[in-house]
Formats: C-alpha cells, sequence, structure tokens
C-alpha cells in the first residue's frame, strides 16, 4: 500500500486583487502518494500551479493543512520552509532557462544542485549517471545555451531529482516544447516515478494525463475529480 | 538566459559614490573650513600681531638667568626654525634718548627713541639715503617741531643733533658717552597706509587713541646702534601659506612651550606675559566656525547620506531584477538571504570598491578645489578614509540585502495585512514643522562677532525640510494627475501624445523623477539664496550702523577736496535725549547725502529724497528772539523710538524743538536703542549748537585719510562698513549654506541616476515599440519630439516646483536666519538668480543628454533580435 508523501486539506488561496480578491483555490484536498506521478489537471486559471505552490513551500494557503511526510508545513517558520525546500523537494518550472545557471555548464548545474541538496559534492560518476538517466550522457561539458529547450528541462528533472527527495513537482514541464522533445521529457518523469520517485506535475498534457498514476482535477480552483 | 546588465551596477557604484561623498566630504569640508578660517583671519590682521614678542634684554649684558643675551638669541632662533609654519625672527632694537641742546648747555626735550629693526631700509617709503654711522632719520612731522624750538639745534636737514643717553641722567657734556649724530634725512609717516612690516610697530608710529604723536623714533643703522646701550626685542610672525588648523594649534603650542622655557632665564615669569598674540582668539574664533559649520552640515550630511540609501536600496531592487532567473532559482533551492547576500556582497564588491573609491576622490578634489582651502589636516582625513571604508561595507551590505531579501520575498511571502496607521507624508511635514518652530525658537548660525554659534541641527535642517515637505504633500495627486492624464491629451500632435502616455504608464516612477528634480533644483537655489541674502544682511546692517562705506571722524566741518566729488559727505552729530529717551541728532547735507549713504526702499514709505526734502533750508530756523527760554524749531525725520514731545536736549539743557515731517524704520547711522533725528546740516550749525563732525564716503580710496588731510581736516578715528564684522563673517555665512548646494547636486546625480535606470528598464519595450512603430510610419523625429515631451515635463514641472518651494523656504528662512535682529535693517531674501540660470541650464542639459541616450538606443534597434524577444 502506498504511503501519503504529502497532503493538502481543505486549503483555499486567494490573491489580493483590486476589488474582489481573486479565489486561486477553493477549499481543496489531495493526497499524494509516494513513488507515483500524480498530474494535477485542469484549464487555465484552474488554480494548478497554486496547488503546485502550496505543495513545495512556494507558497502558503490562507486556510486548511499541508503536510509533508507526515508534518504540517503551512505553518513552519520561513527558515524550515527554506530547509524543506532544500532537503525534500525538487522543483522543475516551465520555462527552461529558469531551472538552470546560465554560466556553469550541465555537470556543473547538476552539482550545484547535489551540492545544495546535501552540501556534498557529487561524484563524476554519480553526475554522469544522473545525466545518462535523463538521456544527456554525453552532454555534462555543454554550456547550457547549447542545450535544447528540451533538453534544458531534463537536465532541469535531474537536478531536481538530485539527492533523491521525498517529493519532485514541476509545473506544465512540456508546456514550451515541441512534441518530440514533450514526449522525452514525459518518459525521464515516467521512468522517475518508475525507480520510486513521488512526483507531482501540474499540467493538461494529453501525454502527461496518459502517464499519469493518479489524476486530480481543478476547475475554478475547486476540485472536481 | 538572463545576462546580468550594467545598469544596476552602474547605479550601484553611483550610490556609493555619493555615499562616500558625504562621509568623507563632511570631515574634509569642516577641515577646511576651519584651516581657511585661520588662513583668512591671518591674512587680514597684522601678523606679527599674531606672532610672538620676547623681550630679551639689554644687549651686550647677562640674561636673569645669567646667559650672554646673544646666546640665548641663538638658542631661540635656532629653536623657533625647527617650528612649522613660523617665519625667521626679526630682532628690533631700541632705546629712549633725550636731546641736548649745546647753545643752552641743557638737556631739553622731545626725547627721541632710537630705532634700528632687521631689513629697515627696504621697507621705508620713498627713498631715504642709506645710513652710515652716526646718521639719523627722523620723521618728517618731527622738523618743523624742532625748528620751532632752537634754531641753532636742529633741524634744517641735513643738521646736527647733540644726544645724550637718556640712562645716564646727566647733562651730555659731562659724560663720555654723549655722540653727535647727523640728521641724513626724514622718511614719511609709515602707518596711513600701514605696511606689513611695520605693523607690529605701532607703538613706535602710530598716533595715541587720544590723538598724541609717540616719541619720534630716529632710524641709526646697526653699527651705531650697537654703540648705545638698547634693548633687544624678537619678533616671531606666523606663516600663514598652507596652514590648517591644526598647524595653527601647534604653532601656538610651540609658542607657549619657548614662552615656558625661556620665561625664568628673560625673567618673565612663568605667567606666559611674554607672548602678546591673537594667535589663540584666531584660533579660538576658527574653531568655533568650524564646529558651527559642522553643526550646519550635519542636517545636510544626513540628507546625502539618506538619499544616497534610498539609491542603494533602488540599486538592490534593480540588482534583483536584473539577475531574478538566477536569484530566483537559489530561492526555490532553498538558499537563504543570508547566503543569498553573501553571494551577492562577494559579486557587488568590485561596482561598490570602485564607486566608493571614486566617490572619496571626488571629494577630495572637490574640497581641494572648491572648498574653502585646499589644505587639509591629517585627522580629518583619516577620518574621512575610515568613514569611506566604513560606508564602502554598508553600502555592499545594504544593496547585497536589499536584493536578497528583495528576491527571497518573491517566493514563499507569508500572507501580510498592512495596516498603515500614519501616511509617509506625515513625517516630513512633521519635521518640518517641528523645525520651523525650534527655528523660531533659536534662530540660525551666527557667524559675526567675537563667538561663532547657533547650528541647531534642527533649525538648519528647516530650509532643506520646508522644501521636501510640500513636495511630499504633493506627491499622491501628482501620481494622480499624471496617472490621468492617459485619459486626456486626445487632441495632441501623436509624438506629444505618446510622451505624455509614456508618463501615464509610468505615472509612479515619472512621480518620483519630478519631486527629484524639485527636490535638487530648490536645494540648489535655497543654498545660494541663503548664502547671498546671509552676506546681504550683513552688508545693510553693517552700512546701516556705520553710517556709509567709511566715517571719519574730523575736528570740524570744511570744504570737501574735489578728489572726493561725488562720494563724500559732511555730517554733523549732535547726542542728547529727545522727549527722554537717548537721541542723536544727525545734521545731513542734502546735496551730497544721497550719493554717499545705501538707501533701501523698505526702510520707509518714502523715498529718501522725499524725506530729506522737508528739511530743506527754504525753511529757515527759527532762531530765538532774544528770549532764552525760546527754542529754535528744527525739521526733521525721526528713526526709532518716540515719544509724545518734541524737545531735543543736551547735557545744557533743552537745545531745540523738533518738528517731525516724516519717519523711516531705520535710516543711515542708525543704531538700536537711540532716536536718531535726521535734519538739514545747514539748520543745525544755524543752531550753534556744539557738533561733531565727520565724513562719510562710498567707496573710499586708499589714500582717502591722506586726501581729507591734504584738504586741511585733520582726520580722527574712523569706521568702515566692512570691519564692522571682520571678513570671515562674510564667507563663513557661504561655508554654512555651500553644502546645501552640494546635497542639490548629490540629489541631482542621483535623479539622474534614477532617470537612466527608468530609461533602461524601459529599453526593451521602447525597441519592441519603435520597431512596429516605425513600420507604421513614425520617423524618429517623432520619437524624438516624444522623448522631449517625455522627459521635459518632469524636469520643467519639477524645475517649476523647486523654485516655488525654494523661494517660499526662503521667505519664511530668512527672517529666522537673522541673529543680528538687535541691528536694523532686518534680513530681506534675495533670490541669487545665478543659480536659478545654473539650474535650468543642468536640467536642459540633461535632459538633452537623456533624450540622447534613448535616441540612440533606438536607433540602434535590431528589429530581427526584438521580434525573436531578444536584445
Amino acid at each position: 500500500m502506498a504511503t501519503e508523501a504529502a497532503v493538502a486539506r481543505s486549503v483555499s488561496r486567494r490573491y489580493p486583487a483590486a476589488g474582489t480578491p481573486v479565489v486561486a483555490l477553493d477549499d481543496v484536498s489531495v493526497v499524494i502518494e509516494s513513488g507515483r506521478m500524480t498530474v494535477i489537471a485542469g484549464p487555465s486559471g484552474s488554480g494548478k500551479s497554486t496547488l503546485l505552490g502550496l505543495l513545495a513551500c512556494l507558497d502558503r494557503p490562507d486556510s486548511g493543512v499541508v503536510e509533508l511526510d507526515g508534518r504540517p508545513i503551512h505553518s513552519a517558520s520561513s527558515r524550515d520552509r527554506r530547509r524543506i525546500r532544500r532537503r525534500s523537494i525538487g522543483i522543475v518550472l516551465p520555462l527552461p532557462p529558469d531551472n538552470l545557471l546560465e554560466r556553469l555548464d550541465a555537470a556543473g548545474n547538476l552539482a550545484w544542485a547535489g551540492k545544495v541538496r546535501s552540501g556534498a559534492r557529487l561524484t563524476a560518476e554519480d553526475v554522469h549517471a544522473r545525466l545518462a538517466a535523463v538521456g544527456l550522457g554525453g552532454s555534462g561539458t555543454k554550456r547550457i545555451r547549447q542545450l535544447s529547450g528540451g533538453e534544458q528541462l531534463r537536465l532541469a528533472l535531474a537536478c531536481a531529482m538530485t539527492g533523491d527527495p521525498p517529493l519532485v513537482v514541476a509545473d506544465e514541464p512540456t508546456a514550451s516544447l515541441d512534441r518530440s522533445n514533450a514526449a522525452t521529457m514525459v518518459d525521464a518523469m515516467r521512468s522517475a516515478a518508475d525507480r520510486g520517485a513521488t512526483l507531482v506535475v501540474a499540467s493538461h498534457d494529453t501525454h502527461i494525463l496518459d502517464e499519469a498514476d493518479v489524476i486530480v482535477r481543478l476547475d475554478h480552483g475547486r476540485r472536481v475529480s | 538566459m538572463c545576462r546580468v546588465g550594467g545598469g544596476a551596477r552602474l547605479a550601484i557604484a553611483a550610490a556609493a559614490g555619493v555615499l562616500t561623498v558625504c562621509v568623507s566630504g563632511a570631515p574634509l569640508y569642516v577641515s577646511s573650513v576651519g584651516s581657511e578660517s585661520v588662513q583668512l583671519q591671518l591674512s587680514q590682521m597684522c601678523l606679527a600681531d599674531a606672532g610672538l614678542y620676547m623681550f630679551l634684554g639689554q644687549a651686550g649684558t647677562l640674561t636673569f638667568g645669567g646667559k650672554p643675551i646673544a646666546l640665548v638669541e641663538e638658542q631661540l632662533a635656532a629653536i623657533i626654525a625647527g617650528l612649522d609654519h613660523a617665519q625667521p625672527p626679526v630682532v628690533t632694537t631700541s632705546t629712549a634718548v633725550m636731546v641736548y641742546s649745546p647753545s643752552t648747555d641743557q638737556v631739553t626735550g622731545p626725547t627721541l627713541r632710537f630705532f634700528h629693526r632687521e631689513g629697515q631700509y627696504e621697507q621705508l617709503p620713498g627713498d631715504p639715503p642709506t645710513l652710515g654711522e652716526f646718521d639719523a632719520l627722523v620723521p618728517e612731522w618731527t622738523v618743523d617741531s624742532f625748528n620751532g624750538r632752537d634754531r641753532d639745534f636742529y633741524v634744517r636737514v641735513p643738521s646736527e643733533t647733540l644726544v645724550i643717553d637718556r640712562e645716564t641722567g646727566q647733562p651730555a657734556r659731562d659724560q663720555a658717552t654723549w655722540k653727535t649724530f647727523h640728521v641724513a634725512g626724514t622718511y614719511a609717516d609709515i602707518t596711513r597706509p600701514e605696511p606689513d612690516y611695520w605693523c607690529g610697530m605701532r607703538e613706535f608710529f602710530r598716533l595715541s587713541n587720544l590723538g598724541d604723536r609717540p616719541r619720534p623714533a630716529v632710524f641709526v643703522d646697526a653699527v651705531t646702534m650697537a654703540l648705545i646701550p638698547s634693548d633687544r626685542t624678537l619678533e616671531v610672525r606666523p606663516d600663514p601659506h598652507g596652514m590648517t588648523l591644526d598647524d595653527a594649534t601647534e604653532l601656538l603650542g610651540g609658542f607657549e612651550q619657548l614662552n615656558t622655557r625661556y620665561a625664568r632665564e628673560l625673567g618673565f615669569g612663568d605667567d606666559g606675559s611674554q607672548i602678546v598674540s591673537n594667535l589663540p582668539t584666531v584660533i579660538s574664533r576658527a574653531e568655533g566656525q568650524r564646529d558651527l559649520v559642522a553643526r550646519s552640515l550635519a542636517p545636510v550630511e544626513l540628507g546625502g547620506i539618506l538619499t544616497a540609501a534610498g539609491l542603494l536600496v533602488a540599486s538592490g531592487v534593480m540588482l534583483a531584477r536584473e539577475r531574478r532567473r538566477d536569484l530566483r532559482l537559489r530561492v526555490l533551492r532553498g538558499v537563504g538571504p543570508p547566503a543569498l547576500a553573501a553571494r551577492l556582497a562577494a559579486g557587488e564588491l568590485l561596482p561598490v570598491a570602485l564607486g566608493g573609491a571614486l566617490g572619496v576622490v571626488v571629494a577630495f578634489a572637490g574640497i581641494r578645489v572648491f572648498g574653502p582651502t585646499p589644505e587639509l589636516e591629517t585627522g580629518p582625513v583619516r577620518i574621512a578614509v575610515a568613514s569611506s571604508l566604513l560606508g564602502v561595507v554598508v553600502a555592499i551590505a545594504l544593496v547585497a540585502t536589499v536584493a536578497a531579501v528583495a528576491t527571497a520575498r518573491t517566493v514563499d511571502r507569508r500572507p501580510i495585512r498592512r495596516h498603515r496607521l500614519v501616511p509617509w507624508e506625515l513625517i516630513p511635514i512633521g519635521l518640518a514643522i517641528a523645525s520651523f518652530v525650534r527655528l523660531d525658537d533659536v534662530g540660525g548660525v551666527r557667524l559675526s562677532g567675537p563667538e561663532a554659534r547657533g547650528g541647531d541641527l534642527l533649525a538648519q535642517a528647516f530650509p532643506q525640510l520646508a522644501v521636501l515637505a510640500p513636495l511630499a504633500l504633493l506627491a499622491r495627486p501628482l501620481n494622480a494627475v499624471l496617472r490621468g492624464s492617459a485619459r486626456t491629451g486626445g487632441r495632441l500632435p501623436v509624438p506629444l501624445l505618446l510622451g505624455v502616455r509614456r508618463i501615464a504608464h509610468a505615472s509612479g516612477a515619472y512621480t518620483m523623477l519630478t519631486l527629484a528634480i524639485a527636490l535638487g533644483v530648490g536645494s540648489y537655489v535655497v543654498s545660494n539664496s541663503l548664502t547671498a541674502s546671509a552676506e546681504q544682511m550683513l552688508i545693510d546692517k553693517s552700512e546701516t550702523f556705520v553710517g556709509a562705506d567709511m566715517t571719519v571722524r574730523t575736528d570740524e566741518l570744511g570744504d570737501l577736496p574735489a578728489e572726493l566729488a561725488g562720494r563724500a559727505t559732511q555730517v554733523a552729530t549732535v547726542e542728547g535725549q529727545l522727549d527722554g529717551r537717548r537721541a542723536e541728532l544727525l545734521g545731513v547735507d542734502r546735496a551730497t547725502f544721497e550719493d554717499v549713504v545705501r538707501w533701501r526702499d523698505d526702510a520707509s514709505g518714502s523715498s529718501l529724497a522725499e524725506l530729506l526734502d522737508p528739511l530743506s533750508a527754504d525753511a529757515p530756523v527759527e532762531l530765538p528772539n532774544g528770549s532764552s527760554d525760546e527754542l529754535p524749531t528744527m525739521r526733521a525725520v525721526v528713526v526709532g523710538p518716540v515719544g509724545g514731545g518734541s524737545e531735543f536736549s543736551t547735557r545744557r539743557g533743552p537745545a531745540a524743538a523738533i518738528e517731525q515731517v516724516g519717519t523711516a524704520r531705520w535710516f543711515p547711522g542708525f543704531s538700536n536703542g537711540t532716536t536718531l533725528v535726521v535734519v538739514d546740516l545747514d539748520v543745525l550749525r544755524a543752531t550753534g549748537l556744539e557738533v561733531r563732525s565727520s565724513v562719510w564716503l562710498r567707496d573710499p580710496p586708499t589714500d582717502a585719510l591722506a586726501v581729507l588731510e591734504a584738504a586741511g581736516f585733520a582726520p580722527g578715528r574712523f569706521d568702515t562698513a566692512h570691519e564692522v564684522f571682520d571678513v570671515t563673517s562674510y564667507k563663513a555665512v557661504g561655508w554654512a549654506y555651500a553644502p546645501l548646494s552640494v546635497f542639490a547636486i548629490m540629489v541631482g546625480c542621483a535623479t539622474l541616476m534614477a532617470q537612466l535606470l527608468v530609461l533602461s528598464a524601459g529599453r526593451r519595450a521602447r525597441q519592441a515599440t519603435w520597431t512596429l512603430t516605425s513600420r507604421m510610419g513614425m520617423r524618429l523625429r517623432n520619437e524624438t519630439a516624444a522623448v522631449l515631451t517625455e522627459l521635459g515635463i518632469p524636469l520643467v514641472l519639477g524645475g517649476a516646483l523647486g523654485l516655488l518651494f525654494g523661494w517660499l523656504a526662503l521667505r519664511v528662512a530668512v527672517p529666522r536666519f537673522d541673529t543680528l535682529r538687535q541691528l536694523e535693517p532686518p534680513a530681506r531674501t534675495i533670490l541669487d538668480v545665478d543659480s536659478v540660470g545654473v539650474a535650468a541650464g543642468a536640467a536642459l542639459a540633461t535632459m538633452l543628454a537623456l533624450a540622447a541616450l534613448s535616441l540612440v538606443a533606438i536607433a540602434r534597434t535590431r528589429p530581427m533580435e526584438v521580434m525573436r524577444g531578444g536584445n
């Protein structure tokens, strides 16, 4: 039986705006099971990225509870939440360049991600193995600008999974990719989940939905399935 | 990927520069003020008066300590040679002698002073003959005197005098010491004007306060002097060239040590009585002015530091924006603000250090070139360097912290419910009110008179706060107006409309720019106008107090020499009482009075001519017809407190009935506490009252006294308007207010930098817009008009607001900065038109430069790069 990696219970989030506040999430509950790829789906503005942000310690709910590994994280101090992000959560952002340091090469980015995660440097073999796992075996010395958007996102996934965090979140990871690169990215995520990683992906890409273990559908800030 | 642009780094460097200019410039400026005050005071005084006199004793004898005088003299010379800023000592030898008349075989007067001073021949007026043994030079004025007494004995030049040493007290013939002297020539008066060389010897040459001649000084050569028992005096003068306040203090310490060391040796005790120097006064006054300027500088320095801090914060935010991808990624991955700040600090060390170093160089160069004096003391230089290093550290820490916190706040931001209780505008308004109350209470700085005082921090901050507070109040309405301009101007030509729309689109930024420009212009104009007003105040007060540029007491009224036509007038005064109050009758020559005095229109509702006209002699004085109880009646302009009656009386009793035909708040020659009764000079003379006469002069020539003397006047005591307050007073008001203009320049630099940042931030959007609009028919000249509109509106509006609020601040501040309110006339506000011109010129040049930069950026647009979202 799968354990609960993360849980959101009755979370709500409103954003201030001129006039009436925008309700991004309204009393949403979701359970993220370990070792599975959970996809949060829904149309634009449905609250996918907001829910992902709450699970990844990037934002706090106005009400409700968010737990990671059974511990409440929504009320933790900023310092603790930074530590949780550093140690326990991998993050993949939608735009490829936002995930990587331009001045480092591919291996350097991976090594830096590992250092931030654990404080220790990854060995060359480990770096090579992790690059190979996302199909970038021979690209370790390439500068970021020399990588395609798809390659950059796969490298971002490798960085996010460095140190094997309990939770990896990816926000619209295929939105900026062509069909071929998107498929490769989806395969990489599927493989990671198959190797035991817990992934939460916000997307309305049908390829990803097809590969999902669990699908959570949102609409207008409410869970519909 | 985001490239780190140069905009933020440039702004960081500039902000660090502004900070170090402030923190290093302030101590350097204050030091410069103290040193310049010393130099200025010394340049205006006889250097001998600020030096050291040591009475050594009689030549050829022993000191009280039993050493030969010559040996002590050598020792002193050697020690003095080691003192910095001390000129080589000069020895004066003199002795008093009496004249012996061989015809009467008696010792008679006048007694003479035989005199020799090192280098004297080169310093005598005219072309005196070089003296040989037993030759003598006598004062010109003694020639007649000796002739009158004994034709056989003296004086036809060349002639012979027989003298005897006063020390003997015996008839000359009975003594072997008497000598025959040959009068080789005469020398002219060396006290009008008094040359620097002789200024320390004034008791030998100048008239006494009672007008008595001194004992005639007879010049002889050194060989002759050595034959006569005489006293030797050592004079040491300071060398003001390049002298700092520290140097002056050190020199005074050297004098005191010298005095202490030789006091017992030379028999003068330990009380320092050998120093007859004004140097302690010079130092004390310089210290007072330095400290006062330091206090005046404090609010300006604080304002400058706050400006720099604001620019650093803005730079930090811009840095976070420029490096947002890199920084945000680190924050997302859990890197905390401290680690982020440390990383940023290391990265920004170079621009901060370079900017800071440049700021220190600018401060040093600025003070040395534009400051009161280029001489800087070591201590303040050390403080400036240490402060700058601290400033650089603070700047790095501030920029890095702001950038780190700004980035961290974009992620995992805890919802904050803001409850702003007090609008921020109330802070500067409250401070301005508090500052006004304080200023009204304690007044401004007083830099005239023996003691500089004032300089309260809150009171001195009023000019800045008075400009800042209304601008703060305007911030919201102005922002609303600029934002609202997006809905107006539909009928404007397209380029102008585009410029207006850009302002409306970034109304917040342009509001701040407009206000910053207003603050800079206002501060600059206020600074220069405060200085001009304060200087004019001193001029007005001194001229009113003295009466004209120069007044010379004369023995009696006479005919003024033609050389002084148009710039001299005669007045007569009588002291007495008007209705029991102290009063002074002032008889003026209406034909010449107006040419000589300076008249302020606000002294009276009438012009000077209108005031003086009714005093006309056409209405002759009504002299008593043999009746002792009948008083002459005089028409008069009465200035000052007036009682109910109209009888002027002197110590001898009632003197005249006064018919008041006009009044004024003040009048040339008026001093508070004494009612001035201005009457016609001829009318006053006709009364037969005993008067004291004076000649008043405007722009007097340097030989004014000699000219008057040649015209038959006997000039007595004289006063000049520029000596009522010493010259440092005029300079010091400038020193006190000049930093405000530096603050204005810094605000201007910060504004320019902010404007560059605004343009830089919108560069990509402008290029994208230009890519589209240029293909829709927009020409570069249209874009030029749009840019000029966009930049011109804040500059013109800000400049006008700055000028308006600056003028209002001046109107309120100037009367309250008047610390000599007991002296009429009151201070008046002088708008320094030159500074307005400079501010307008700088604003125009800035606008054109920024427009050029913006247009160059647009002209370099690469359409394909823009279309791909790059560039």
